[in-house]
């Protein structure tokens, strides 16, 4: 089983920056700077004091405070500069730790001390968690077992081996993202009859991703304006459960713990962004642990997955009792249609031909025109007009690295946009001159961005492929078959005006805080403030 | 002497950082610390064009895209210090003819410069460019830079519009040079975490196929062998640990481009095996940042902190020898770049001595080393051993 892990492939594909986001700063300008030293004074206070011809001047009026420098995890996942290997896998592995001990901790088996030794108040009370649709996938792949039985073991680790008091599929978050997200579009898109709330620019750049996120605004602030207001479905779940456990149970937010299952890293991020904490310091997410980390968690609690009876007639009794009352169970832990990264675009553009048939009585139908590689792909949504079609929309899925390069340099303005064919290379080697999509975004309504190939089925927090002598699996191989897991659960089909009408209805009128959010540029580190004193890679 | 200097040109006020001649026509590119690239006439040692205007730091690497086919077009690609790659297009309207004239010669008799076109500007590498190489087609452009990434574009037909095609983060250091196989669909780079990594395209998607391990430093530079027979590739590399190696591909899987080699299964993942071959004869002391290997003569020079310039050449398969060896080839100066390069029919400017004339006979009369230093001059060299 611990070749299920390996620590060095914490690659979420987008590569770490080289400079600290956060570095400490040299002020070349002082100029009464002769030597100095770093000492500890009576107080354990760190003072500096200057160094005249070798002797220490150690007087209170030569000694300068220090103020320690801070960092925190917020501030190091928000650069994804230095986390790499080595530290993230630090990190990473002292989430499930840090659930394992926030656990034994509301157990009364241990206790946490603050530092003047006194017992912290607040234990956690409550504990929920919730898995995301590409998580189950991904156990069920390594394991070898249907999603079903997937669930039906989660529900006995989560509340018999945990001691968890709730658990749910995200499906619901999801479900209430992906009806927003076409309503965002309509009316953007000035293709609905309500009167527009917000204009947004097109083409509108899904955000769900948070690598994709953090990204934009470290390094493409001229992309902000773009991107979706509507937040993902790992925090729209936190936002509902938190205030239905609350009202269930009587307890207050900061009592209540919740654990989310994801696929990748950076929705560690996500979960610890400011817009996401109350004015009382409640996250919406307390910890997100990825599938690796389930896996982890299992060998460091001596627990064989393939051991852990199913929870008896999980879909109905075991899941339904693991939900708070008001939660739509079924939809829970069904999928949806489209991609395997949430389906955002098959939606959007299902809402816009659902609207251009209701408003023009004309049938809609939806064309895919491959890119130049499988991470690009372009879809267009035709009228058919009698007997003929036209194209009414457009949209495109971009994942990786790569294509994202040329999606943010085509958003640039004054920048000449596609539109031109490029002959693929494959295509002039053999002869025919075959075209394929160019990336065109400002002719795009809605764009499904993903830093991950393949999407979040393939996230960097994924159990990989076995790679053992005779399991061994190839990586696309490996791919397919995880997706085809994803593939095979139950889906339903998203009624956006019942789930609209449900969240508002749990939600209260404030819709607003419940589904949306808002972005802006990380302030990068200017040269001509300084000069950090360290940039990561240094070789000393 | 085996070896003497036939030409001095002082280009520069600061140092050239990489030299590249053109594959058919005689000119030269220099990248230097100006933030302008600048082309010479290898008929007459001339400058006849200079590229400014658009980086914003030094030029760290220049590439010729091969002529290819119908397409008329001469277009340079320019590595620099600011993080982006530029496009350059000659304006075929005005530039120096191809053989024989000294410039373009304007109404009053002087001698103008050409008019180059600055036509793209690659962005998306974190930090410095360090290098930059067309592909033997002029299919794709590869660029490397202190991010540790190699990124692979595609041109469209009029060299304006650039798509990326990949970013390859294998590298675990700062990347100091990229260079295309003569005419394989493979990629090499080179990096200060002391490897060499070979890439190529499996499906859709650009991987890493091989590594090269063997250097105990950073490897400063490699150049592929232009003379292997079909689906052969060996490549020399030279680095801080002052040796020039050999490295030869041993064994391969999967396919390149859209040859196919025979392999057990046609899933396989793309990968080669590379062995080396040779330690060249060690006569540097101190890093040797660049090597070039002809595609005439099959002689291979290398130059370096240590101001040598060394000739080798291949006696029997892996068995190398010094030919010819230059001390202070840029006098105290460290030397960044060397460049085999055709030798151009050339009357001597000046009276200068040095300007002999193309030997028919005599191929090894066809080839000159180009030089480039801190000193900022650009030194021509002539080998004089016969083969």
């Amino acid at each position: 089983m611990s070749a299920i892990l390996s620590a060095q492939d914490l690659n979420d594909f987008i590569g770490p920056g080289l400079a600290c986001i956060n570095p400490v700063v040299v002020n070349r300008s002082d100029t009464n700077q002769g030597a100095t030293e770093i000492q500890i004074d009576s107080s354990g206070n760190p003072v500096e004091v200057s160094v005249d011809d070798g002797l220490s001047n150690t007087t209170a009026t030569a000694a300068t405070q220090l103020t320690p420098a801070q960092i925190n995890l917020s501030d190091c996942l928000a650069c994804s500069g230095c986390i790499t290997s080595a530290e993230s896998v630090l990190v990473s592995l002292q989430s499930h730790t840090e659930l394992l001990s926030i656990l034994r901790q509301s157990r009364g088996e241990s206790a946490e001390k603050d530092l003047n030794g006194k017992e912290s108040k607040n234990p956690k009370q409550v504990f929920v968690a919730s898995i995301s649709h590409q998580s189950r996938a991904s156990l069920s792949a390594a394991f070898n077992i249907s999603v079903d039985a997937v669930d039906a073991k989660l529900v006995t680790l989560f509340r018999d081996i945990l001691g968890f008091q709730y658990l749910v599929g995200t499906g619901v978050g999801r479900q209430v993202a992906l009806a927003y997200s076409a309503q965002e579009v309509l009316l953007k898109s000035g293709k609905k009859s309500d009167s527009p709330s917000v204009v947004q620019k097109t083409p509108v750049l899904a955000s769900i991703c948070p690598g994709w996120i953090c990204y934009v605004e470290k390094t493409h602030p001229h992309v902000l304006p773009y991107l979706s207001a509507i937040k993902s479905p790992q925090q729209i779940t936190g936002s509902l459960l938190k205030r239905l456990i609350r009202e269930e149970r009587g307890v207050s937010a900061d009592e209540i713990y919740h654990v989310s299952v994801m696929p990748c890293f950076d929705k560690k991020l996500e979960a610890s962004r400011p817009d996401f904490v109350t004015g009382e310091g409640v996250r919406d997410v307390d910890c997100v642990i990825t599938t690796k980390e389930v896996v982890q968690l299992l060998l460091d609690e001596n627990l064989d997955f393939m051991n852990i009876s199913e929870a008896g007639d999980a879909r109905t009794g075991g899941l339904q009792a693991m939900a708070p009352k008001l939660w739509p169970v079924e939809k829970s832990w069904e999928s949806s249609d489209g991609s395997s990264s949430g389906g955002y675009l098959w939606h959007v553009l299902a809402a816009l031909g659902d609207e251009i048939t209701r408003s023009e009585s004309k049938p809609t139908d939806l064309k895919v025109v491959p890119g130049k590689n499988s991470d690009m792909v372009e879809y267009h949504l035709v009228a058919i007009d009698g007997g003929k079609e036209v194209i009414v929309a457009k949209a495109a899925q971009v994942y990786g690295f790569r294509n994202i390069q040329n999606l943010v340099r085509k958003l640039k303005t004054g920048v000449k946009t596609g539109g031109r064919t490029v002959l693929s290379a494959r295509a002039k080697k053999s002869g025919t001159a075959t075209s394929t999509a160019t990336l065109a975004p400002t002719e795009y309504d809605y764009v499904e961005v993903m830093a991950c190939p393949g999407g979040c089925i393939n996230g960097g927090g994924q159990i990989g492929a076995p790679t053992t002598d005779g399991d061994a699996v190839g990586l696309r191989e490996w791919r397919d078959m995880v997706e085809n897991k994803y593939r095979g659960m139950r889906s339903s089909a998203v009624d956006r005006y019942a789930v609209q009408h449900w969240a508002e209805t749990i939600w209260g009128s404030d819709i607003d805080s419940l589904v949306r959010t808002s972005y802006r540029a990380v302030e990068g580190f200017d040269a001509k403030d300084g000069v950090p004193a360290v940039l990561v890679g240094d070789k000393w | 002497m085996p070896i003497k200097q036939v030409h001095s040109i002082p280009a520069h006020v600061d140092r050239i950082w990489n030299l590249a001649p053109h594959p058919t026509l005689p000119l030269l590119a220099t990248a230097t610390s100006d933030k302008a690239a600048q082309i010479y006439s290898l008929n007459t040692y001339f400058p006849v064009a200079q590229l400014d205007g658009n980086h914003k730091r030094s030029i760290r690497s220049v590439s010729w895209k091969p002529k290819t086919g119908g397409n008329s077009e001469v277009v340079l690609a320019t590595a620099s210090f600011d993080g982006t790659v530029g496009i350059w297009i000659r304006d075929n309207d005005r530039f120096v003819q191809d053989v024989g004239s000294t410039g373009v010669i304007d109404d009053s008799g002087s001698i103008g410069l050409e008019e180059w076109e600055f036509v793209a500007s690659l962005e998306g590498h974190e930090n410095e460019v360090k290098g930059v190489d067309w592909s033997c087609e002029g299919t794709y452009l590869a660029s490397c830079s202190r991010d540790k990434s190699v990124w692979i574009w595609e041109a469209d037909e009029s060299n304006e519009e650039f798509e990326c095609l990949a970013v390859l983060q294998d590298h675990t250091q700062d990347v100091k040079h990229v260079a295309w196989h003569p005419n394989e669909e493979l990629l090499a780079s080179a990096s200060y975490d002391d490897t060499i990594r070979l890439w190529r395209e499996d499906d859709d998607d650009w991987v890493c196929s091989g590594e090269i391990i063997g250097h105990r430093s950073t490897v400063w530079c490699i150049d592929f062998d232009k003379m292997t027979g079909d689906g052969e590739a060996r490549l020399v590399s030279c680095s801080a640990d002052e040796t020039v190696r050999v490295w030869s591909r041993q064994s391969m899987t999967g396919k390149i481009g859209s040859r196919d080699f025979p392999s057990t299964f046609r899933s396989d993942p793309v990968s080669e095996n590379w062995q080396q071959e040779a330690i060249l004869p060690q006569r540097h002391s101190g890093p040797i940042y660049a090597v070039s290997w002809s595609g005439r003569s099959g002689r291979i020079v290398s130059v370096g902190a240590d101001g040598l310039l060394i000739v080798y050449q291949e006696v029997n398969k892996g068995e190398w020898v010094v030919i010819a060896e230059e001390e202070d080839a840029h006098s105290v100066f460290e030397i960044n770049t060397a460049v085999w390069s055709k030798k151009w029919k050339s009357t001597a400017p000046h009276g200068q001595e040095g300007g002999a004339e193309k030997d028919e006979t005599n191929p090894d009369n066809e080839e000159i080393i180009i030089t480039g230093g801190d000193d900022g001059n650009i030194n021509i060299w002539e080998v004089t051993i016969q083969k």
